[in-house]
């Protein structure tokens, strides 16, 4: 129910241009499918980051924006039908790849309880170590990028 | 207990209103909104299918995903104030500096 209006409110949320919660009911509400799934840890992560920070972000930037309605040109109007095709085209192909592959997905078996969060500290830490290390260099290289760019220009 | 494959629709509903949003939309905040929702999706499958095989790669992968998705807000929104403050305009039509 929740997430059902919040996809919804994302719909609207360029047409009126006044509500932009959309998207942060639908973090809280893929947090709590990730519950439904078993994965806490996931769960956990996604409303601390998406929640506490991302969604900050957003409405930080939409406040100091003053995001109004957004406007159409005749180029926009046009580029409306191949887009269209494009959407069709790929919401098709996924469809097809889901009905061809339902039987594999639907007959694998369900293992017990695995212990979640534990298992995934095992393989951060172990099998993708190095992959964790470069991530902390990414959110270097992103903090230092978002630093400089916002900072006021010398004149 | 949920099948897999709803999951797995409502992963693909998902993410195509996530195209949809991209390709309309002319706001580019929203196009950003976008990206994260598609983002969001491609998660969602992750999680269902690491759950179906009983396995935790995909878990992990969501992780970094998410550390993916958290630093390009960070850098994205900075280069949107950035364009707002030296063009007054959030729509992308109107910054066209590239086109010929």
């Amino acid at each position: 129910m929740r997430n059902d209006s919040g996809t919804r409110r994302f719909l609207c949320a360029g047409g009126t241009g006044r509500d932009w919660r959309g998207q942060l009911d639908f973090a809280e509400a893929s947090a709590g499918l990730y519950l439904l799934l078993g994965a806490e840890f996931v769960a956990a992560v996604q409303i601390i980051v998406y929640g506490g920070a991302i969604m900050v972000l957003f409405v930080f930037v939409i406040m100091l924006l003053n995001a109004g309605v957004e406007e159409h040109t005749s180029i926009s109007k046009m580029a409306g039908a191949p887009g269209l095709l494009l959407v069709v085209a790929l919401a098709g192909f996924v469809a097809a790849t889901i009905a061809k592959s339902t039987e594999s997905v639907q007959a694998a078996p369900q293992t017990g309880e695995i212990a979640s969060t534990l298992g995934i500290s095992n393989m951060i830490f172990k099998d993708f170590v190095y992959p964790f290390e470069l991530t902390s260099f990414l959110i270097l290289v992103a903090v230092l990028g978002a630093t400089v760019l916002a900072q006021r220009e010398k004149s | 207990m949920v099948p897999t494959n709803y999951y797995v629709i409502l992963s693909a509903i998902l993410f195509g209103l996530g195209v949809f949003a991209f390709i309309f939309k002319r706001n580019i905040i929203t196009i950003f909104m976008s990206i994260e929702l598609m983002l969001n999706a491609v998660n969602l499958a992750f999680v269902a299918f690491s759950q179906a095989l009983g396995k935790l790669d995909g878990q992990v992968f969501v992780l970094f995903v998410i550390v993916v998705a958290a630093s390009e807000a960070a850098v994205g929104l900075g280069i949107i104030i950035l364009i707002a403050r030296n063009r007054q305009t959030l729509n992308v039509e109107r910054v066209d500096l590239l086109k010929l």
